[in-house]
C-alpha cells in the first residue's frame, strides 16, 4: 500500500510543475547602473 | 543462502557514493563551459535529475531496467519490482551473489541518474525548463530502463547475444550522446549563431573541477562494476586512470597543434573522452590497451567535434561527439582488446583470436543508436505538444538563470 501512496505523491509532485507559475522576476536582478567616469581612479 | 561479503558490499557502496558525485561535478564541468546568465539553469540540470531520476527509479525504473524478464523477450522487465518490492538485503544470484541486492540497486541508480544529466549538455542554455523536466521522465522511462535491460538485465538479448559492456559504452555513452545529437537538432541552433555573442566558457576553473570530480567519481563507476573487492575492480581502476590520461595528453598535443596552444578545456575534454571509451572496455583490456584506447578515442573525438561544428547542429557542449562518439569507439574496442586473461568469465577479442566478439558489439553499436536516436525523437515531439521545447528568444538573450529560475549566480553588486 505504501508504494500506491508513494506513486501518487511522485506523480503529483511531477504534474504540479506544469501547473505551477512561472514568472521571472527580473527586475529584482537588473544590473547596477555603471559608475559615472568623473568616479573612476585616474590611470596610473 | 548466499553469504554475503562485507568486503564487496563496502566496494559497491562506496561506489555508488562516488557515482553519485559524478552528476554534480558533471553539473560544474558544463557550468563552467556555458555564459555566466546560463549557469545556474546547467547546474540545476544536473542536480534535478539527481533527485528526479533517483525517485523513478526505486518506484519503477529498476523494475523495468532489472526486473524479471518480461515475456522472456528481452526487451524490457517486467513490474514485479515495482517500488523494490522483492528488492531486500538479501543477494541476487543474477546480479550479484556477494553483496546485498539493494546495494546492487543503488549503485545501479546513480548510472541511471548521469545518464539523462549527459545529454543536458546537448539543450543548455535554450531548453525550457519544464520540458526539460517531462523530457527527462520520459528519456528515463522509455530509452535508458530497455536499454539496461537489453545489455546487463537478466534475460536481456545483447547480454544474451555476449555483448561485453562492463559499465555502460552503450548503455550510458551511445545513449546519452546520439540523444543529444537529436535534441540538438530538434531544438536547433541558439541564437547566438545570429546575434554573433561570443559563447566561450565563463569559467575554465569550474570545467577542471567538473573534471576532476567526474574523474573521481569514474573510479567508482568503472571499478565497482566488478561487483567486487578484487582483483578485476582493480585492473578496472588502473586502466580508467590510465585511458583518461592518455586521452587528455593526446587530445592537449592535438589541439595544440590544430590552435597553436596547450587549450586547458581541451585537456579536460581529451580525459572525459578516455574515461568514456574506457568504460565498456574497463574490466576486460590490459594496462597497454587502454593506452592505445586513450589516444584513438582522443583523435576520433577531435574529429567528431570539427564533423559537428560543419553539421550546424548546436550540440552546445559536444556531448555526441565525446559520449557518442566516445562511447563507440570503447565498445569497438572492447571487441578488440578484450581477452579473459583480465577477465575470464568474457570473451576474448579480435586481437586474441575471436573476430566474432567484434561482429557482435557493432550489432550492440548499431542497436543502441538506432534506439536511443528514434526514441529521442519521438519523445521530444511529445513533450513539444505539451509544453514548449525552447524558451523564447527574449527568455534566451535574458539567460535562462533569470527567465526559468529567477535567479543570478554571480551577484551584480
Amino acid at each position: 500500500m505504501d508504494v500506491v501512496f508513494a506513486m501518487i505523491a511522485f506523480l503529483a509532485l511531477v504534474v504540479s510543475w506544469f501547473v505551477l507559475p512561472a514568472t521571472p522576476r527580473a527586475a529584482v536582478y537588473e544590473a547596477p547602473a555603471q559608475p559615472k567616469p568623473e568616479t573612476l581612479a585616474p590611470a596610473a | 543462502m548466499d553469504k554475503i561479503s562485507a568486503g564487496d558490499t563496502a566496494w559497491v557502496l562506496a561506489s555508488a557514493a562516488l557515482v553519485m558525485l559524478m552528476t554534480p561535478g558533471l553539473g560544474f564541468f558544463y557550468g563552467g563551459l556555458v555564459r555566466r546568465k546560463n549557469v545556474l539553469s546547467t547546474v540545476m540540470h544536473s542536480f534535478f535529475i539527481l533527485c528526479l531520476i533517483s525517485v523513478q527509479w526505486v518506484l519503477w525504473g529498476y523494475s523495468l531496467a532489472f526486473g524479471p524478464d518480461w515475456k522472456g523477450l528481452g526487451i524490457i522487465g517486467d513490474l514485479s519490482w515495482i517500488g523494490l518490492n522483492g528488492v531486500g538485503v538479501t543477494p541476487n544470484k543474477d546480479y550479484s551473489a556477494t553483496i546485498p541486492h539493494q546495494a546492487y540497486m543503488a549503485f545501479q541508480m546513480m548510472f541511471a541518474v548521469i545518464t539523462p544529466a549527459l545529454i543536458s549538455g546537448a539543450f543548455a542554455e535554450r531548453k525550457r525548463f519544464k520540458a526539460f523536466v517531462l523530457f527527462s521522465l520520459l528519456w528515463a522511462t522509455f530509452v535508458y530502463d530497455p536499454l539496461a535491460h537489453w545489455v546487463w538485465g537478466h534475460g536481456g538479448w545483447l547480454g544474451k547475444l555476449g555483448a561485453l559492456d562492463f559499465a555502460g559504452g552503450t548503455v550510458v555513452h551511445i545513449s546519452s550522446g546520439v540523444s543529444a545529437l537529436v535534441a540538438a537538432w530538434v531544438l536547433g541552433r541558439r541564437i547566438t549563431h545570429t546575434t554573433g555573442e561570443d559563447v566561450e566558457p565563463h569559467d575554465i576553473p569550474m570545467v577542471v573541477l567538473g573534471c576532476a570530480l567526474l574523474w573521481f567519481g569514474w573510479f567508482g563507476f568503472n571499478a565497482g562494476s566488478a561487483l567486487a573487492a578484487n582483483g578485476l575492480a582493480t585492473s578496472a581502476f588502473v586502466n580508467t586512470n590510465t585511458a583518461a590520461a592518455m586521452a587528455a595528453l593526446t587530445w592537449l598535443t592535438i589541439s595544440w597543434a590544430h590552435k597553436g596552444q596547450p587549450s586547458v578545456v581541451g585537456a579536460t575534454a581529451g580525459a572525459v573522452a578516455g574515461l568514456v571509451a574506457i568504460t565498456p572496455a574497463a574490466g576486460y583490456v590490459t594496462p597497454g590497451a587502454s593506452i592505445i584506447i586513450g589516444l584513438l578515442v582522443s583523435v576520433v573525438c577531435y574529429a567528431a567535434v570539427m564533423l559537428r561544428d560543419r553539421m550546424k547542429v548546436d550540440d552546445a557542449l559536444d556531448v555526441w561527439a565525446v559520449h557518442g562518439v566516445g562511447g563507440t569507439v570503447g565498445a569497438l574496442c572492447t571487441g578488440l582488446f578484450a581477452t579473459t586473461v583480465i577477465n575470464s568469465g568474457a570473451a576474448n577479442g579480435a586481437l586474441y583470436g575471436n573476430p566474432a566478439q567484434l561482429w557482435i558489439q557493432t550489432i550492440a553499436v548499431f542497436a543502441a543508436w538506432t534506439f536511443s536516436g528514434v526514441m529521442t525523437f519521438v519523445i521530444l515531439k511529445i513533450v513539444n505538444v505539451f509544453v514548449p521545447l525552447r524558451v523564447s528568444e527574449k527568455e534566451e538573450a535574458m539567460g535562462l538563470d533569470l527567465s526559468q529560475h529567477s535567479e543570478v549566480a554571480y551577484s551584480p553588486s
